[in-house]
Formats: C-alpha cells, sequence, structure tokens
C-alpha cells in the first residue's frame, strides 16, 4: 500500500508514454497502456500484488463502461422497425462469433489436451462476441462519418455487448458446474444466469429511476456529473456487496455490474431528449472515465505479462489466441453480412458492417478480468482455464485494436461514408464540446451547460 | 496500513459521493460553499460509524491524492505577472499578515493548551487562505481595481508560507516528541532545509518534463492522462522518499503554470472536472475525521473560539497595518483584510499530514494532539467556510471594486487559472 500511488503514478505516465510513441504510427492508445502495463508486469514494478490491491478499479472500470455503454445505446435516430432488424442481426453475429469460436477452440484445446475443453471453449466464445464501441466511436466522430453503416453501427456495437455478458455469465455458470458438479444441479446452471441477469436489470433500473428525479429537478445536466458518477459507483458496489452475500448462501448467482451500469446508463440517455447535451455529458464522462480505464488496460497489460512468462504454455495461448482471432474475425464479418441478408437491410450494411465490428476492448478484457478472479480462487485446472483465458483474450485485444480501428475506416470508407477530406479533420475539430473555451463569462446558452460543469467543487 | 479490499469499499464511496452532493446541494440552497456540505456529509457518515478508522485508513492514497492535486492547484495560480506590480508593497502586507496570523494564533493557543510545540502548528496552519473561493468571488463579478490586484498577491502566496511554516513546526514536534539526543536541532533544521529544497528541487523538474510534452502537444486536453499520471507519480516519490508532497506539487504546479509556451493553455481545465470527485471524498474524508466526543469539551470549543478570533483579528489588522505602512490606497488599506477569511484546503490538507505525523509517532500524547489538530481545523474551516466568502464579497463591494453590472466586456489574464464560474453568482449573490 505504500508504493501505490507510486506504482499507479508511474504506471499512468508510462502509459501515456506509450500511447503517444504509438499514436504516431496511428495504433489507438488502449494498445500503448496495454503494452505499458507488459512493461511494468515483466519488470515486476507492477506486481501481483499491487495488481490485487488495485481490484477494485476493475470493477469501477467496468461499471463506467457498462454504463457509456448504455448511453449509446439509445439513438433517438433508430425507429422502432430498424431497431428489430439491427437487433436480428446482432443475433445471429453474435452468435456465430461465440458458435465459431467456441467450436475451433475446443478442437485445439482438446488437441493439447487441456483439461476441461468444452467449458473453456464456451467461455472463449461467449468473449469473442463482445465488440468495443469507444475505438470505433473514436473513428466515427474523428472522420465526421455519415450513412446507414454509420448510423446503425454504434447499436450493434453496443448491443453485442449486452449479448456476450449474458453468455458470459451462463458460460460461467456452465464451467462451474463442470469443475464440479456437486455443488449445482442443472437445472441451477440453466436458472442461475438467468436470476442474475433479471437482478441486474432490476438493480440498473432502480438506479435509473431514481437518477431521473434529481434529472428533472436540475436544469443544468453538467452539475449532475459528480453525482452520476456518484451513483454509477454506489450501484456497482450495491452489486459486489449483493453478490458477496449470495457466495455465503452458497449459490453461484452473479449479478453483473456491468450489465446493471449498462441498463443505467440507457435509461438516463432515454429519458433525456435533447441530443447534443446527451452527447456531451456521455463525452465528458468519457474524459473524467479515462485514468480509470487506463489504469485497468496497464492493469490488464501486467497481468498479462505475469500470465505468460510464468506459464509453460505460451504456444497454446499463443496458437489459441490466433484461432480466436481467425474465428471471430471471420464471424462477425460474415455473421453481419449474412444478418444483413434475411433483414433486408441496405446493401452497404450488408457488405460493409461486419468489417466495422472487429475491435474488442474494455468489455470483453472485463469479461475474461471476471472469469480469471472467479476460476483463480477454485485453484487446479480452474486456475489454468482462468489464466488460459485472460492470457488469450489480452493477446488477441492488442492485436484487434492494431487491426480494429483500420478495418473500420477501410470499410467505412467503401461505403461512402467516410468523406473524401474527413482524414484533414483533427480529432479535436470535431469534439466541439471544450469545458474550458468559454472563458468565466459567457452566457451563451449553447455552453451554459458546459461551463459551470467544475465552478465551486474545486474549491480547494 | 495494509488495509485490504473488501467490496464495501466501492458502496461506501458511492454512497459518500451521493450524499455529499446532496449536502451541497442544500448548502447552495442557502448560498454557502459546497465544502461545507461535503463536510458535513462526512460527520454524518462518521459519527454514524459508517466511515469507520479502517476505511479511512485505506483511502488515505485518495488523501494524499487530493493533497497533491491541491498543491498543483495553487502552484497554477500563482502566475509571472502577480510579481510584476509593486511586489515589495505587497510582499510587506503579505508578510506582516501571515507572521501576525501565526504568531497570534500560536501565543492564543499556546496559552489555552499549555503545549507550545502544538501552538506552533496551529500558528502555521492558521496563517494559510483559501484562494479557490475568494478567487470565484474575483471571477465572477468581475472585480477589477487595486484591492484585486493585492489580493490575488497575498493569496497566491500565503500559502506557500503557511506551507514553509507547517513544515518547520512539524519539525519542532517530532524534534519535541523523539527521544533526546536521537535528533538534534542542528539535524532537524538541516533534515527541513533538505526536505523543503528537495521536494522543490524534484517538483520543477518533472514540472519542466512536463512543459516539453504540453509544448509538444497539441491538444491538451490530449495530455489529460499523462497530468494526472506525473501528479501521482510526484505524491508517491514524496511519501516514499518522506518528502512534501503538497510543496512538491506547488512548485510542479508554479512550473507548469509558468513555463509553457504562451499559445498553450497552460491549465487543464478537463484536470479539474476529474478533480472534483476526488476533493469532494477528501472533505468527506476531513469531515468524518470529525469526532464529536473530541469536539464536546469545553477547552476544545474555546480553542476553536480562539483560533477563529485569533485569526480574524490578525489577518484583518495584519492586513491593514501593513497597507498602512506602505501607504496603500485607503480603500485597500481599509477593506483587504476582509478578504483574507476564507480557509479550506490547505489548511485541512495540512492538519492531515500533522496527523498523519503524529500518528506515526506513537506517542499517546502525539497521537491525542494529531486527532485534536485535526478536529479543530476542521470545525474552524466549516465555520469560516460560512463567513469567508461572504467576507470577501462584502470587502470587495465596499472598495467599489464589485461591478453590480455582470456584462463587462475585459478579460482577466492574470487569474486564467479559475475558469468558467458562471453559475455560482447565484450563490453569492444570495448571500450579499
Amino acid at each position: 500500500m505504500e508504493y501505490f500511488l507510486l506504482t499507479v503514478g508511474f504506471a499512468l505516465v508510462l502509459a501515456y508514454l506509450g500511447a503517444s510513441i504509438l499514436k504516431k504510427l496511428a495504433i489507438p492508445q488502449t494498445f500503448g497502456f496495454m503494452l505499458a502495463g507488459v512493461v511494468l508486469g515483466l519488470t515486476s514494478i507492477l506486481s501481483e500484488e499491487t495488481i490485487h490491491e488495485l481490484q477494485f478499479f476493475v470493477a469501477l472500470a467496468l461499471g463506467l463502461i457498462g454504463y457509456n455503454i448504455g448511453h449509446e445505446l439509445s439513438n433517438p435516430n433508430l425507429k422502432g422497425p430498424r431497431i428489430k432488424k439491427l437487433i436480428i442481426i446482432v443475433i445471429i453475429e453474435a452468435t456465430a462469433a461465440f458458435a465459431l469460436v467456441s467450436f475451433l477452440t475446443y478442437f485445439l484445446l482438446s488437441e493439447f489436451a487441456v483439461p476441461l475443453p468444452f467449458p473453456t471453449a464456451i467461455l472463449f466464445g461467449a468473449v469473442a462476441s463482445a465488440t468495443a464501441p469507444a475505438a470505433t466511436a473514436d473513428v466515427v466522430w474523428e472522420c465526421d462519418c455519415e450513412g446507414p453503416v454509420t448510423s446503425s453501427l454504434m447499436f450493434v456495437l453496443a448491443a453485442d455487448d449486452i449479448a456476450a455478458v449474458i453468455l458470459t455469465n451462463s458460460a460461467i455458470a456452465f464451467a462451474l458446474w463442470n469443475l464440479d458438479p456437486s455443488t449445482m444441479t442443472l437445472s441451477m446452471v440453466l436458472i442461475e444466469p438467468i436470476i442474475g441477469i433479471l437482478a441486474s436489470v432490476v438493480l440498473g433500473a432502480i438506479a435509473g429511476l431514481l437518477f431521473l428525479y434529481p434529472l428533472k429537478q436540475e436544469a443544468d445536466r453538467g452539475k449532475l456529473l459528480e453525482l452520476e458518477i456518484g451513483m454509477v459507483i454506489l450501484l456497482i458496489g450495491i452489486i459486489e456487496l449483493i453478490n458477496s452475500y449470495i457466495k455465503t448462501l452458497g449459490f453461484h448467482i452473479h449479478i453483473s455490474d456491468i450489465f446493471a451500469a449498462m441498463v443505467f446508463g440507457y435509461i438516463v440517455s432515454y429519458k433525456i431528449s435533447d441530443e447534443t447535451v446527451e452527447h456531451q455529458v456521455s463525452e465528458l464522462l468519457e474524459r473524467i472515465m479515462s485514468p480509470v480505464v487506463m489504469i485497468f488496460f496497464v492493469m490488464v497489460g501486467g497481468r498479462m505479462a505475469q500470465l505468460l512468462s510464468t506459464s509453460e504454455t505460451l504456444l497454446l495461448v499463443v496458437l489459441t489466441a490466433s484461432l480466436y482471432l481467425i474465428g471471430r474475425t471471420l464471424a462477425k464479418y460474415f455473421g453481419a453480412s449474412l444478418g444483413g441478408h434475411i433483414v433486408n437491410e441496405a446493401p452497404e450494411i450488408q457488405k460493409y458492417l461486419g468489417g466495422c465490428l472487429l475491435c474488442q476492448a474494455g468489455v470483453a478484457l472485463g469479461l475474461s478480468f471476471i472469469v480469471e478472479e472467479t476460476f483463480i480462487e477454485l485453484g487446479g485446472n480452474a486456475e489454468l482455464m482462468g489464466m488460459l483465458i485472460l492470457g488469450v483474450v489480452a493477446l488477441s485485444t492488442m492485436i484487434l485494436e492494431m487491426v480494429g480501428p483500420m478495418a473500420v475506416k477501410k470499410s467505412l470508407r467503401a461505403a461512402g461514408e467516410l468523406p473524401v477530406e474527413g482524414v484533414l479533420f483533427e480529432p479535436d475539430e470535431v469534439r466541439i464540446f471544450d469545458i474550458s473555451r468559454d472563458g468565466p463569462h459567457c452566457k451563451t446558452n449553447g455552453n451554459q451547460e458546459n461551463s459551470t460543469i467544475d465552478d465551486d467543487k474545486i474549491e480547494v | 496500513m495494509q488495509a485490504l479490499y473488501t467490496p464495501e469499499v466501492l458502496l461506501l464511496l458511492g454512497i459518500a459521493l451521493v450524499l455529499a452532493y446532496f449536502g451541497a446541494e442544500i448548502m447552495t440552497k442557502f448560498g454557502i460553499p459546497k465544502i461545507l456540505g461535503f463536510m458535513i456529509a462526512g460527520l454524518v457518515l462518521g459519527t454514524l460509524g459508517i466511515f469507520n478508522d479502517d476505511f479511512r485508513t485505506f483511502l488515505f492514497p485518495i488523501v494524499d491524492l487530493a493533497l497533491g492535486l491541491i498543491g498543483y492547484n495553487i502552484g497554477l495560480e500563482i502566475r509571472k505577472e502577480v510579481f510584476r506590480g509593486q511586489t515589495r508593497r505587497m510582499g510587506t502586507i503579505l508578510i506582516l499578515e501571515s507572521i501576525l496570523t501565526f504568531v497570534i494564533v500560536t501565543v492564543l493557543a499556546g496559552y489555552l493548551l499549555g503545549a507550545w510545540h502544538i501552538a506552533l502548528v496551529f500558528g502555521a496552519l492558521a496563517s494559510a487562505t483559501d484562494p479557490a473561493s475568494t478567487v470565484m468571488v474575483i471571477w465572477e463579478r468581475k472585480c477589477k481595481g487595486d484591492l484585486t490586484d493585492t489580493l490575488m498577491f497575498i493569496l497566491a502566496l500565503d500559502d506557500v508560507i503557511a506551507i514553509l511554516l507547517a513544515d518547520g513546526a512539524i519539525a519542532i514536534a517530532i524534534l519535541f516528541y523523539s527521544a533526546p539526543g536521537t535528533v538534534t536541532i542542528i539535524g532537524a533544521v538541516g533534515s527541513l532545509v533538505i526536505d523543503v529544497a528537495a521536494s522543490s528541487a524534484i517538483g520543477a523538474i518533472l514540472g519542466f518534463v512536463m512543459v516539453y510534452f504540453v509544448n509538444r502537444e497539441d491538444d491538451r486536453r490530449e495530455i489529460l492522462e499523462f497530468e494526472l499520471g506525473m501528479i501521482i507519480l510526484i505524491v508517491g516519490l514524496m511519501s516514499w522518499l518522506q518528502l512534501s508532497a503538497i510543496l512538491s506539487c506547488m512548485v510542479f504546479g508554479f512550473v507548469v503554470g509558468n513555463f509553457v509556451s504562451r499559445e498553450k493553455d497552460p491549465v487543464s481545465h478537463t484536470l479539474k472536472v476529474i478533480m472534483s470527485p476526488i476533493v469532494m471524498i477528501f472533505f468527506v474524508i476531513v469531515g468524518a475525521s470529525i469526532d464529536l466526543g473530541v469536539i464536546a469539551n469545553l477547552s476544545v470549543v474555546l480553542l476553536t473560539i480562539a483560533y477563529v478570533g485569533g485569526r480574524t483579528f490578525a489577518k484583518y489588522f495584519g492586513s491593514r497595518v501593513g497597507a498602512q505602512l506602505t501607504k496603500t490606497r485607503e480603500l485597500t488599506t481599509k477593506y483587504l483584510g476582509l478578504c483574507l477569511m476564507s480557509q479550506a484546503g490547505v489548511a485541512v490538507g495540512l492538519s492531515l499530514v500533522v496527523e498523519q505525523n503524529f500518528l506515526s509517532l506513537g506517542d499517546a500524547e502525539a497521537v491525542f494532539f494529531g486527532t485534536l489538530i485535526l478536529n479543530v481545523i476542521a470545525l474552524t474551516t466549516m465555520i469560516l467556510q460560512v463567513f469567508g466568502p461572504v467576507a470577501a464579497s462584502e470587502g470587495l463591494r465596499k472598495a467599489g471594486e464589485y461591478p453590480d453590472d455582470l456584462c463587462g466586456t475585459d478579460e482577466i489574464h492574470t487569474i486564467e487559472s479559475l475558469e468558467d464560474n458562471t453559475e455560482p453568482v447565484d450563490d453569492v449573490s444570495d448571500t450579499s
């Protein structure tokens, strides 16, 4: 604990340096953060103990990531029938990724005689269906894209994370049952994840409805930011408390904090009609989140380095990761295309949506972190499973973070939604929302909500 | 300090943030700064036993971080431009005002406590003034004039004096409690000098590193994480080396604020948004540290009254005498003292540093005094938060530097470090 801040500070500085070097090569920051984590992990500055102490960052980061995804989910431009079509596409591409990755990794794992190949493969499949809205959204904002693919993209990206959370929770229950069949019955395996998901929805909805009250009272949305963050943290805290209580009762119900946060975020943004305000708030939230999320990625990198440098199964991890990547890419691409055909979407969507679904980051990593945490406590085969999953997902995330955004750009350009001069746009020009620029006395309506966010809370 | 992570941590943090928010909301309705709301929320949580000592120990990194951020903020506020004016005149006022406060509060506290090494700590802490809430008043109303200029100078620099005095007072107290012979006076003075010099040097070096990156980057917001990381790094480094984090961060902030090339925005406004939950938690923790058992005691109440009274008197007359000696304009002379009443982050932060230092001494008396100091400072901060800003806006208005017309067009360049204070206009107009 003594060197806690020293380590964190060092990690942040190093992560920034890593990211700024990579940015020159047009590689997203996330990769740099993870790379910094790898360096810190290998030099054992980031010890296993420190990572354990930082664990509440994982919960915090996941909650905030989930909340942001919930915000992305509600899009006023999408109307009822369109959403139905998109949901079908999501179901098809997510299921395709799940099935194909499970299938491929199952063969590899049983070839290598890894214990319990089937549940492990299912877990891989479940995590594979998640996509990262943040990295993709950056590309879209940066280039000012517009068109059918762009408008449906964010929804698809956010919605298949829901699928991933549900699948992973079920897969964890299934794997636990496989590890020790005596503790659970099959019906419990089927029912408990459902209860967990339902409970997350209920808790998230309660938080959302409670937050709506001050939202209506306060005209200035920006002023609620601290309360908003407080509510997210509170929600995650309550869920963690309930989860640990349930565990002492001997059930395996796991209420998903990330899912509850998504529901919370969805309700909040659904109730806000003003789109520009909404966009500003979610951007500001993202800013506040960024150090937390950054530490999260550094942790993942560090953990990955520890796992890979100590495990004798490095070859297995690399092979599994490559199969995982191949299976996921194919399934996402063709799944989206097939889904587009079935629901008769615009031809651009049929052709190019799949290419935009390759990014993988926070959700997949967070889920594999949860898997690792759950399984490492059990020891033995389970520990191996947990390490394998985190190692593979972390490795594949690093690769997808490089490839994914490029694929998004390419696909959008091919779909004709990337303005020709778009590349010239600097990211900061599009980010209209700057809480700094409007000086102290601008009272124009446009920046009222942003300019007041940090007034007297910073009296220090 | 091995407090392990439990699921309750996030729950408690969430409760603290939500409750603090509502506490601040209520305070805003009465036109009182939000800090009081945060502290009352903490007081409630602490009294109910929800925020227990274990949890506070767990949150120590947040306290350290908040101290670093507070120091950084003060450093950013010290602009080279403030030295441009009549430095000698303002410097005289500054020194008279802060030294008088130090002496009077020390004498009063020493008389009441009978323990002079503790009284010195009280005196040192009393000399700190909170720039934020006063600067905010100036910003909201776009005050301009001689009083405003002098005020900006004094507000920025008397915290530096307070930090140095507190460092010295802590060294003396440690000398007092250590076994005779182990620490010599020369050794104590030497380590104090080394402490101050090393803290400043590290802060300055890292500050120039930071300046290099700020100048290179086009978009200031892109280096937000780096900035935060640097601050966390300094704080971590300082606690490892057992130096003063708040001083080091202040020097860091000064370098960053003043050496970034002209066309760049030296202040990261987004950082302040990120800071606000941390500072919120900080004040909640301070509120939770208040032990009603300690406060509900006649001698503590007397001490509090003496501290507030002595500090108010000394700040007022110290600045008045200083101004008269330097033949400052009449209106400034009259009303400068009124604007120096606020007390917040620096004093509270330093009292937490004192408490941590005293607790680690292990001596029963030291532990008792550590708790006492923290409690008294927390209590006085709550009182001064109510009156300080009111007095400041009153003083500025009486000096005629408080335009009623809000739609002026001039920009104030010397105080770029605080931003966007559109909103609190309402708070102040309610109270004044």
